[in-house]
């Protein structure tokens, strides 16, 4: 059995509407954690961001003045390799396809959409967890791999250029029965959502 | 963004248009193995949903705090009029229905806040929305929480968002006109509407 211990796990909330910030720390607590911090926009979210050094961020899409997209663009565009790599998972009410891409273009690790669910929280922390993506830098984005799965047949627009070994990324699993479980769950999500035009990098 | 701790960066692999890199797993820190088959173990999900459970007392209230919020910023479009800041005004505590209401157990005025979204998101000219249409939109919401309709097949709430539904699909139809079709597929889905005899 693999068990994350929530305890070694810090997590900040970032979310401007406080009932939603309470729903989600008594989730995170639920599952185990007691190092939960918060803030109600993205600018205090940056505060506490670099002051706590969480090990996971959730964050709203929507705030007022400085949005879940501009915060984690600049956690992306950090020079530092303790907080720029912090997997983040964006929690959002926008569910239209078009702002899941935006947000996976702005660097999000995972897209979660409201209404929240244990069960779908849950498992994008297994994900971050478990399954970590490489990083990926181009000209214009820096942020975990957008692929998912290898199309080794992909000859559009933004094929990574390079030899062979540019489109498959391997990370070692924690174990490789959740990267088949992960491999499931993307082909599941993949069903679900027709591709977008161009495969980005 | 300056951090001070000077960590040396993980190496970089270099390709023609992009390089890749693989950073430290930090969060391995937190996984255990026990032995035995390696399955996931899920039993945080029981008790986080248990954890909720125990919030549910409060979420009446929420909503009510969430209606209020509607209702003010409805309030401040029928004293300034239709314009892109006060649709904006109006947008944020919609959204945060739209994201909140079904788990706090309304999930018709969820259903009903995800229309008035569409129609404040896409209307190309705020001044041309009908303010009848939001009226109605947050008039419902407010009397699904005020009647504590918390059933998603409640017949009347559904028949309401149902045709709130229709008629912003209507309207954003005919002011987007060929750019319609970018957002039709991300209308909510229609709802089958038993018959009442």
């Amino acid at each position: 059995m693999i068990r994350i211990d929530f305890n070694r796990l810090k997590f900040l909330i970032v979310d401007d509407n406080a009932h939603m910030r309470r729903i989600v720390r008594q989730l995170v607590h639920g599952f185990g954690s007691r190092e939960i911090f918060e803030a109600e926009d993205g600018a205090a979210g940056l505060e506490v961001f670099l002051a706590q050094k969480p090990d996971i961020v959730i964050t709203d899409w929507a705030m007022p003045l400085y949005d879940g997209i501009e915060f984690t663009k600049t956690v992306r565009s950090s020079d530092s390799p303790v907080t720029r790599f912090v997997p983040i998972i964006m929690l959002s009410g926008h569910s239209e396809k078009r702002n899941v891409i935006e947000a996976r273009d702005a660097g999000v690790t995972e897209f979660l959409t409201k209404p929240v669910a244990a069960k779908s929280l849950y498992e994008r922390i297994l994900s971050v967890v478990l399954a970590p993506r490489p990083f990926i830098r181009t000209k214009d984005y820096f942020g975990p791999d957008r692929r998912r799965s290898v199309n080794a047949k992909y000859a559009g627009p933004e094929r990574r250029k390079g030899n062979a070994n540019a489109e498959v990324i391997e990370v070692a699993p924690i174990d490789n029965r959740l990267q088949n479980q992960r491999k499931q769950a993307d082909a599941g999500i993949a069903a679900k959502q027709p591709r977008a035009a161009g495969q980005a990098t | 963004m300056a951090d001070q701790s000077q960590r040396q960066l993980p190496p970089e692999k270099h390709f023609d248009d992009h390089s890749v890199i693989v950073p430290p797993h930090k969060l391995k820190k937190a996984v255990t193995h026990a032995q035995g088959a390696a399955q996931i173990d899920m039993s945080a999900v029981a008790r986080a949903e248990a954890a909720l459970e125990e919030l549910k007392e409060e979420f009446g209230e929420w909503m009510n705090e969430e209606c209020r919020r509607i209702d003010a910023a409805r309030r401040t479009i029928r004293s300034k009029g239709l314009n892109r800041s006060t649709v904006d005004t109006l947008f944020m505590p919609a959204h945060d229905i739209k994201g909140g209401a079904a788990t706090l157990g309304f999930p018709l005025a969820e259903r009903l806040a995800t229309s008035l979204c569409r129609l404040l998101k896409h209307s190309p000219d705020p001044a041309r929305i009908p303010l009848a249409l939001v009226e109605h939109h947050v008039d419902s919401i407010r009397a699904l929480v005020r009647e504590d309709v918390k059933d998603a097949r409640n017949p009347y709430g559904l028949e309401l968002s149902e045709r709130l539904s229709i008629l912003v699909e209507t309207f954003l139809e005919g002011e987007l006109k060929e750019a319609y079709a970018e957002i039709a597929g991300e209308a909510a889905p229609r709802i089958f509407i038993p018959h009442q005899d």
